[in-house]
């Protein structure tokens, strides 16, 4: 919404049409003059030692045995034979800069890819590479084996390494924990192939966004197939990718449009669906391109059987994104010969049709062009083929056998180790920060010193248009972090201009040039997935999702992608990413929900949810200073509460609060009360009624964190009072509280006086904003809990049903 | 932290009880310091401590049965945390038979508020009157079963602190005294005395010895230098022996239907002490003089009533005295000291009229009851060494000056 663009009504009620131009359809003739003879016989040389990869997977998988060596693959192979000449004319023009992001169907894509790093770096640099790679974990079986040339040296210790990793071993690329369909390797510009379907549609622009912003060189690629297509969120990927605002109001100096080329692997099938004829309307996936932008993502369709027209399309496209004109979309034909998977029996097609394309290989067909050309004689050919078959087959022994390639053992906690990577990281460059003003000349800055940081002012409470709040600490450590690290940048929706819907970054757009704060589109999924492409690639970033009730649309980035990639990639990759995510209130049923209990079961996500403004400041820091994904909750209710427990108030300086430190924010002795966000706020007046009325001193803790959680404060109050309540908005069923009040039941149990009684919201939708008193905890729901479980209040009368009968009631009608 | 273990005080020894605490937590303690007390079914011991420093807890109570190798107490720096050294749950003696579930009335919930609105279903509830774990632990704790007891949670739940207010009250409000735990040490002589009369076919025989000559040696004995502490009782003790070397069947035990006929002669004596009847032992009597004996007497019993005589000297009797002369007693039915076949009861010296030269003469006269195994020593056997025992008892003079 810059006011820059302005949207006038003649213009747009003038009539006229919108055009198209054709787009390209296998226009690719012949050129060998292009190629030397090296460079055709290192493309027939990959394709061969890509076919043979995948044969012998295909052979084991089938009948556990291939030449003599018997082995059982107990995991997926999704093979690829058929589609080599694709998968090595995309990588024949790549750099080690140019980063592909692949499916759970690209060993051929990431073996050719390697082969074509390894031939472009120097030895000196390779041996660097292998060397340092863990340690040479790797190089160390394989090198023991073999001492002949470098570059020879280094296909072995690819193929072994991604042998290695398909059989789960800890000489792997990911030592074993990412598998078939999630290996890579970063220095060869190989990086994680997805096995959620499009997975790397919505990642990938996030990686092209971080050369974008950061000045790196390279383009991006994302090799995801035709069915993939069916997938929102690879449609958010592209939509993200081609943003006007990259060449329309970013610095020009940048470059402009992100330079991402969606490759499609196009070999007709889904897993059995037909997306051309049966799936799927657009007939040509290239057509999609023609629907995106003005561009029509430079689309075209290519024969993906003849290597060279692969090639020569890449080269074409990488020149149209580095001009800065991409996003672009190749639609490259290709055929998979093997099944889906060794579970596929073809049933979904014609075996006269497999037969047709075997007739058509690739590879084959290319023997007849070198041969009849004169560009590569028979026998060479030949030689070549055997040699890489046999390098193939013995990379493939080396890694089958359990004791040269051994297994992480049983009881290892290796995973547990990698779930998180728990560093400090204060920068990920060392450019300096770019900003458009002096930070202290910031309107937004300038207002929060008037504030008032402290509970009272003078003795007296302070009003709120006085009070530091929570969205100025948010901002506050934002700032902070954005002066040090230059990678960091933020987006989401309405974040420029608007300033965030709820005014956290209010002052922002005069701060930071656009590549550091923009508007996303309304993608939830590309907000994530582009974030989670952007922390791979190395660089911080804040992301924001305007409601929790919109993680929904970002299922898939936040619990497979956000989640797991540090794990998956055996620590070798960090996701330095914050997604602040904000709980609605009184905006109805799909805008209020409290979904901390969604992000507090999947692993591998640290989830905080400060409610105060120190605990906020201090854990955006915390946040912003590691290296690990980070689910930022924020509610609604209180961004413009000032800090009213900190006596001190809200330091001016920097400071970190552990993200696993829950908060004594009332001392008492007679009973606990837990609470998770703005709950606080109601066990507080609930204490205070607990002490008028009663004469009960109640100790008020707030978690602040929900993952990872130190019981120790909790257990220590529980042991003094015995007596627990435990608090938060979100529904009751399934809550935080109830694994938090079963953990404590364990850990303090002899010192219990009463079991521990969790209050949340009915398990509803949440009504209108006038009858959310029915729906959310309110402090008299607290104290009729505690009469009825814990300790009847003398003279009493609950105004609400807490009673275990009712517990049970509720529960067997699913309410 | 050092933990400071109960020890294994002798080889069937498998718990004790804690006696006195001389030291209390927080106290800084020094090396080789006494700090507690420990009582095993024979004796009692003290522990040092390890190690100097500040007794940071201690995990049982004056009276607390404990298993050896316990954990008792910690000793270390103030501040470090004992948590993990003490006993998983602090769990109460297991052989009490009083520390029952407490009965409670249904419905006898005081402190409850207003009705619970309708809906609550009973079976939901915890039964009428549970105590919370945190009140089990306080039970458990101060070893106390209140009894009836009226609790404020919800639907009766009985709360620490109602238990806290019961115990406090405890005293004025029990009509009768709870039933008292026995010591170890009551708990093994009650055990003994019982397999002694259930395994036996004990008879006692009392008969009186002229008392004459002992209380003029004794009159003797005191003007005598270095043997002014020798008592009636050590004088019967040295005719016993005497006694015991003539007639040799009642120096025996008698072991699963075998007579074990002993040379040495091992004199236990009982002796009375606060925590109840010890029987020391005076070993190889047959070698000692009278004197040699009653400094070993004297010795034991000191040990006995102080609460610190070896195990060793508490075993290998082979014939029992006791004497409840001093007490009155004319004549009683001690108990066999099992396995053994003979165990001789003194009485007290009396007046009793003897004809003397065809007259009536009153003579001072000690009463002397025997017990026999009569599956060992039958009526005239038993009776013939009380005879003998008698005999030498009315020439202890004799036998003294022979002796010394």
């Amino acid at each position: 919404m810059p006011k820059s663009i302005i949207i006038e009504p003649e213009k747009v009620f003038a009539e006229s049409s919108i055009h198209f131009s054709d787009i390209p359809v296998n226009a690719y003739h012949t050129d060998l003059s292009a190629f030397s003879q090296s460079d055709l016989l290192a493309i027939w040389e990959d394709m061969c030692a890509i076919r043979e990869f995948e044969t012998v997977l295909n052979e084991i998988k089938l009948k556990q045995t291939y030449r003599g060596i018997t082995y059982n693959h107990a995991g997926p192979a999704h093979l690829s034979i058929g589609q080599e000449a694709s998968a090595v004319g995309m990588a024949f023009g790549l750099t080690p800069d140019d980063h592909i992001y692949g499916s759970h169907r690209s060993h051929g894509e990431i073996l050719a890819k390697a082969f074509s790093a390894i031939r472009q770096l120097s030895d000196a640099r390779l041996l660097e590479i292998m060397q340092g790679y863990r340690d040479g974990a790797i190089l160390g079986p394989v090198e023991t084996r073999y001492s002949g040339a470098v570059k020879e040296l280094a296909f072995r210790f690819f193929v072994y390494g991604a042998y290695s990793e398909i059989f789960a071993r800890e000489t792997g690329l990911n030592r074993g924990l990412g598998g078939s369909m999630h290996a890579f390797f970063a220095p060869f510009g190989i990086y994680p192939n997805n096995a959620i379907v499009g997975g790397s549609g919505s990642l990938a622009p996030g990686a092209a966004l971080f050369k974008r912003v950061n000045r790196k060189p390279g383009i991006v690629v994302a090799n995801i197939g035709d069915a993939s297509f069916g997938c929102g969120p690879v449609w958010e990927g592209i939509t993200f990718a081609s943003m006007d605002q990259y060449r329309s109001l970013w610095d020009e100096a940048l470059g402009g449009g992100l330079p991402i080329l969606f490759h499609c692997m196009n070999n007709h099938y889904g897993m059995g669906g037909q997306p051309c004829g049966e799936t799927m309307g657009c007939r040509f996936i290239a057509r999609i391109g023609a629907g995106v932008n003005p561009d029509q993502m430079h689309a075209e369709r290519v024969n993906g059987y003849d290597p060279l027209a692969v090639i020569d399309a890449f080269r074409r496209k990488k020149r149209v994104l580095l001009e800065g004109k991409g996003p672009a979309l190749l639609d490259t034909i290709t055929y998979r010969i093997s099944g889906h998977s060794p579970s596929d029996a073809s049933s979904y097609r014609a075996k006269e049709e497999i037969e047709r394309w075997a007739q058509a290989d690739s590879i084959e067909a290319f023997r007849r062009e070198m041969e009849e050309s004169g560009a590569l004689p028979a026998d060479k050919l030949d030689s070549a083929r055997d040699r890489v078959r046999a390098m193939v087959f013995e990379m493939f022994s080396l890694a089958a056998d359990l004791e040269a390639s051994p297994r992480i053992s049983l009881d290892s906690e290796l995973v547990g180790e990698v779930m998180f990577s728990n560093r400090r990281v204060e920068k990920f460059d060392d450019r300096a920060p770019e900003f458009l003003q002096d930070p202290a000349a910031n309107s937004r800055v300038q207002q929060i010193r008037g504030k008032i940081r402290t509970p009272l002012d003078q003795g007296k409470p302070v009003p709120k248009m006085k009070a530091y709040n929570v969205r100025d600490a948010i901002f506050e450590a934002m700032l902070h972090r954005f002066a040090i690290d230059p990678t960091m940048i933020a987006f989401g929706e309405e974040n420029r201009d608007w300033g965030g819907a709820f005014a956290v970054y209010r002052g922002m757009t005069e701060l930071l040039p656009y590549h550091r704060l923009f508007n996303s589109p309304i993608s939830e999924a590309a907000i994530v997935g582009a974030a989670v492409g952007y922390g791979l690639e190395g660089g911080r970033v804040v992301a924001e999702l305007m409601y929790a009730d919109f993680m929904g649309r970002a299922g898939d980035e936040i619990f497979n992608q956000l989640s797991k990639w540090q794990a998956m990639s055996a620590g070798q990759l960090p996701l330095p990413v914050v997604l602040r995510i904000s709980v609605g209130a009184k905006y109805g049923a799909q805008h209020s929900q409290d979904w901390t209990a969604l992000a507090h079961h999947i692993p591998g996500l640290k989830v905080v949810y400060p409610v105060t403004p120190y605990d906020a400041k201090g854990m955006m820091n915390a946040a912003l200073a590691g290296s690990d994904p980070v689910i930022f909750f924020e509610s609604q209710k209180i961004y413009d509460y000032g800090e009213l427990f900190m006596e001190s108030g809200v330091p001016e300086g920097y400071y970190e609060i552990d993200l696993a430190e829950p908060s004594v924010k009332r001392k008492g002795q007679d009973l606990t009360i837990i609470t998770l966000g703005p709950a606080l706020y109601t066990a507080i007046a609930a204490a205070d009624n607990l002490a008028a009325q009663f004469g009960l001193s109640a100790e008020v803790i707030d978690l602040r964190s929900v993952n990872p959680l130190n019981y120790a404060p909790l257990v220590e109050s529980v042991r003094r009072t015995g007596k627990v309540l435990l608090v938060s908005d979100s529904v009751e069923r399934g809550s935080v509280m109830q694994t938090v009040a079963s953990n404590l039941t364990q850990l303090a149990f002899d010192s219990l006086d009463g079991p521990p009684v969790v209050v949340g919201s009915r398990n509803w939708i949440t009504p209108a904003a006038e009858l959310e008193a029915t729906f959310f905890p309110q402090p008299g729901w607290l104290l009729d809990a505690i009469h009825e479980r814990i300790l009847p209040l003398k003279g009493y009368r609950p105004g609400t049903n807490q009673t275990l009968g009712e517990l049970a009631r509720r529960a067997s009608l699913g309410i | 932290m050092t933990p400071v273990e109960v020890p294994k005080v002798g080889n069937t020894v498998e718990e004790c009880i804690v006696g006195e605490w001389r030291k209390k937590k927080g106290d800084e303690v020094t090396e080789g310091e006494v700090i507690a007390e420990i009582e095993t079914d024979k004796t009692s011991f003290e522990i040092t401590a390890p190690v100097s420093g500040t007794l940071l807890e201690i995990f049982f109570q004056q009276g607390d049965l404990v298993p050896v190798f316990t954990t008792l107490c910690v000793i270390g720096e103030p501040g470090e945390n004992t948590g993990t050294l003490g006993p998983a749950t602090a769990a109460a003696p297991a052989d009490t038979p009083s520390q029952g579930p407490i009965p409670v009335p249904a419905g006898s919930a005081v402190g409850v508020a207003a009705a619970s609105p309708v809906g609550s279903s009973p079976d939901l509830q915890a039964p009428a009157a549970a105590l919370s774990p945190r009140a089990q632990r306080f039970a458990a704790e101060h070893n106390f079963s209140p009894g009836t007891i009226a609790g404020s949670g919800p639907g009766g739940r009985v709360l620490e602190a109602d238990l806290r207010a019961a115990y406090a009250a405890a005293p004025a409000a029990t009509a009768a005294p709870a039933p008292e735990r026995v010591s170890n040490i009551r708990e093994t002589i009650a055990r003994r005395m019982r397999e002694s009369l259930s395994t036996t076919a004990q008879y006692t025989m009392h008969t009186s010895a002229g008392a004459g000559g002992l209380l003029a040696l004794r009159a003797r004995f005191k003007a005598s230098p270095g043997m002014g502490s020798i008592t009636i009782g050590d004088m019967v003790l040295f005719c016993v022996v005497k006694a015991l070397q003539e007639i040799p069947a009642l120096n025996a035990e008698f072991i699963e239907g075998r007579i074990v006929r002993h040379t040495e002669i091992n004199l236990g004596f009982a002796c009375d002490t606060d925590r109840g009847l010890f029987v020391p032992v005076v070993k190889q009597c047959q070698k000692l003089a009278i004197q040699e004996i009653s400094a070993k007497v004297a010795q034991l019993a000191k040990q006995a009533v102080q609460g610190n005589i070896p195990p060793d000297d508490l075993k290998g009797a082979t014939f029992t005295v006791s004497n409840l002369g001093s007490l009155g007693i004319e004549g009683f039915t001690p108990i066999l000291n099992s396995p053994q076949v003979g165990i001789l009861g003194v009485g007290a010296i009396q007046l009793k009229p003897v004809r003397i030269n065809g007259g009536i003469a009153l003579i001072d006269s000690i009463g002397l009851s025997l017990t026999c195994d009569h599956q060992v020593i039958d009526g005239a056997p038993g009776a013939r060494f009380l005879q003998v025992l008698a005999g030498k008892i009315e020439k202890v003079e004799e036998l003294c000056a022979v002796g010394t």
